[in-house]
Parts: structure tokens; C-alpha cells; sequence
């Protein structure tokens, strides 16, 4: 899908006119973001924007999120494990501490592949 | 400050000076609010205050007009020089909304097209340059299979290889460069993201102040009507008559520059000077 947010009133407006013209194109709204069809329709429909508001339209492809693909085994357990936990108020650093999950400093300095 | 007399006019050989002046008929109204305006149009020269906002609603009153009330009023409560509990708020928003413009002006211009198509075509090249390549090891192999001669096969696969290095340079070097711009952009987006916020905060303010303003003049309004030769509004102010409610502001508004008067409504340009208060020009 083409994601395309919005970074000014003019260009806000514009993208609420667009989903209001041609919903078979707009998959979600977001008020000032919508994610459009991946379709030559959709990626007009984006370019058009940014032809009329510049840089205040900002657009971005996603991809379906494979985590088995995408997203290392130690960072997979980490999540299923901290939301089993069994003492509820524990943040997820402390949680981590002296187990094997890494540590957020730990995963927030390395990028997906 | 209004100037003395407030209003001067010149046409061609003719002038006009004083609060209400009346042009001959062959004076069109749209070449006399141009000449309010910016001072000339045509063979017409004005000397006169410029108009404030409140003009762009009440500055010409004749039977077509339309008027956004609320907002006409609003902008007559601000000729008077009326203020509101929002405006020490707007006043910090507008500064810092200039403060962020002048930031955006000093970043590079953004210019990812370029960068992006020639990542775009290298990547391209370099697909087109690994298909040549493939084909080239192919022809090297069927002279092998066949004993045929290699060397040239060979020199061309080997050109074939060097190329597709070289392109992968320039294709790197492109991508290099995109990650920079998009850098740059992140640093722009991160401006029109707080510019974005104030904008509507701005709004909402100017939203809030209008109401104030509407609201406190709202009793003098409907007084106004009872003085001035206009059909009485019945219930609702708001929804009077376009041209009743232009007079009726345009009597409320502190007005400087001259208010262009195309109707019937009053007996002649001294008459609307002293209904109105305002310079006159009467056609």
C-alpha cells in the first residue's frame, strides 16, 4: 500500500477531498495519512498531492510485516514472554534484566534487515 | 492616521477632494475599489488611507453583495481596535510560525526527484548489466562445449564483468546520495510537523477570538440597524439582507479608507458620510 501523510492544512484538505472522490482507491483514512492501493491509480492520486503541495506530502510503500522473516527469534520471544508475564507492573527493562530477552538500549540501536 | 481631506481623486483633468465625493457616472465601480486598492487605475489616481481587512466585506455596498457576517463583524470589532483574551496567544503562535518559516527557507531546497531517478536508472542499468553478463558467460561456455576459439569470448565476458562493477559503483554512489536527501527531508518534515500543529492552533485561536468579537458586538449590532435607512431585521441579525448588514458594519467599523456606496438607500454621498462616518465615494 502507499502510505501518505500530510504536513500541512492545504495538503490535509486536499487528501480528505481525494478520499472522499475515490474510495475504491483509499484502503484507510487517517484524518491527515490515508494508505492508498498500491495501483498506478493510487500512486497518481499520491503523486498529484505532492505535485500540488511539495514537500508537505510525504509518501512511503509498505510491505506486508513477515516477523518470522523479518524480525530476529530473540526479539520474537521477548514480546510473547513480557506480555505473559506474571507480575503485571514490571516495565519491560527491568523484565529483561538478568534474562536473556535483550535490552531496549540493545534493540533500538540495531535495524530490521 | 486618515489623511486631509480624507479622500482625493483625480481624473484626467477633473479632481475631487473631501469626506464623500461623488464621481461622474462613467466611473466604474471596479476601477474605483482598484484605485482604493493600490492607488491608480487607469486615468484614475487616489490618494487616501489603505483599507483594512473589514474592506474586503464592506468596502463596496450595492445590492448583489454577499457578506459573511460573522467574519465582517468580527474584522469591524478589530478596526476599532478591540481586542480579545486570544490574542496574546496568537500573537506568540504567529511569531513562532514565522520563526519556523525563516528555518524552512534556510534548509536546502528539496530536491529528491533527481536523486531518485538516477537510483531508480542505475538499478536498472545494473539489472540490464547482469543480464549481459549472464548471456556473455553463456557464449564463453558453448565455445568452450563446442572447442571453439575462447579469447574473444573470454575479453568479452570480461569487459561484460567490468562494466556491470563500475555501474554497481555508480549505483551505490546513488543510493549514497538518496539516503542523504531523505535525511535532509526528515530534518524538513520534523519543521512542518511543528508547523503544522501551530497552523491549527492558530486556527482555532482566530476561530475563538472571531466569536469573542461577534459576541461583544453582538447587542450593538442589532442597535445599528435601527439607526440606518435599512429593512428592520425581524429575529435573526445574522440573516439579514446582505447589503442591510454591510451598512450596518460598515457604520460599526472605524473605517479610514473609502467605502464605495452603489445603492439607493441613501439620499445622496453627504448622507451616507453621516450615516456611516466613513470617507464616501458615491456612484
Amino acid at each position: 500500500m502507499l502510505l501518505v501523510i500530510t504536513y500541512s492544512r492545504g495538503a490535509r484538505e486536499s487528501l480528505r477531498n481525494i478520499c472522499r472522490a475515490h474510495d475504491e482507491t483509499v484502503v484507510r483514512q487517517f484524518g491527515r495519512a490515508a494508505l492508498f492501493a498500491a495501483t498506478e491509480f493510487g500512486a497518481f492520486q499520491a503523486l498529484r498531492l505532492r505535485a500540488k503541495h511539495g514537500a508537505a506530502v510525504q509518501i512511503e510503500r509498505t510491505q506486508p510485516f513477515n516477523e518470522y522473516a523479518t524480525v530476529p527469534e530473540t526479539v520474537r520471544e521477548a514480546a510473547t514472554a513480557y506480555e505473559n508475564r506474571e507480575t503485571p507492573a514490571v516495565p519491560y527493562e527491568s523484565f529483561a534484566t538478568g534474562t536473556d530477552h535483550p535490552q531496549p538500549s540493545s534493540m533500538q540501536g540495531t535495524d530490521l534487515e | 492616521m486618515t489623511p486631509n481631506p480624507p479622500v482625493r481623486l483625480r481624473i484626467g483633468e477633473d479632481q475631487y477632494s473631501g469626506s464623500s465625493i461623488e464621481p461622474p457616472s462613467s466611473v466604474s465601480s471596479a476601477s474605483m475599489l482598484e484605485a482604493i486598492r493600490t492607488g491608480r487605475s487607469g486615468e484614475i489616481v487616489l490618494v487616501a488611507s489603505d483599507p483594512q481587512p473589514v474592506h474586503d466585506h464592506v468596502g463596496y455596498l450595492h445590492p448583489e453583495m454577499g457578506v459573511r457576517t460573522r467574519t465582517a463583524l468580527a474584522r469591524a470589532g478589530r478596526s476599532r481596535g478591540m481586542r480579545t483574551p486570544f490574542d496574546d496567544e496568537l500573537e506568540t503562535v504567529r511569531d513562532e510560525l514565522s520563526a519556523l518559516d525563516a528555518k524552512l527557507d534556510d534548509l536546502p531546497a528539496p530536491s529528491g526527484d533527481s536523486r531518485r531517478q538516477t537510483a531508480a536508472d542505475t538499478s536498472e542499468t545494473v539489472q540490464e548489466l547482469q543480464e549481459d553478463v549472464a548471456a556473455a558467460r553463456g557464449r564463453l561456455q558453448v565455445c568452450r562445449d563446442n572447442d571453439l576459439e575462447t579469447a574473444e569470448a573470454a575479453a568479452d565476458l570480461e569487459t561484460a564483468i567490468r562494466t556491470l562493477s563500475e555501474e554497481r559503483t555508480s549505483q551505490t554512489a546513488a543510493h549514497e546520495a538518496l539516503d542523504v536527501i531523505e535525511e535532509a527531508q526528515r530534518e524538513r518534515r520534523e519543521i512542518l510537523e511543528k508547523r503544522f500543529r501551530l497552523e491549527d492552533r492558530k486556527a482555532n485561536l482566530e476561530r475563538e477570538a472571531r466569536a469573542h468579537l461577534v459576541d461583544s458586538l453582538r447587542e450593538q449590532y442589532i442597535e445599528t440597524f435601527e439607526q440606518l435607512p435599512v429593512t428592520p431585521t425581524g429575529v435573526d441579525p445574522f440573516a439579514a439582507n446582505p447589503l442591510d448588514a454591510g451598512i450596518a458594519i460598515a457604520r460599526l467599523a472605524a473605517l479610514q479608507a473609502p467605502v464605495v456606496i452603489s445603492c439607493d438607500r441613501f439620499d445622496g454621498p453627504d448622507h451616507a458620510h453621516s450615516m456611516l462616518d466613513a470617507p464616501i465615494v458615491y456612484l
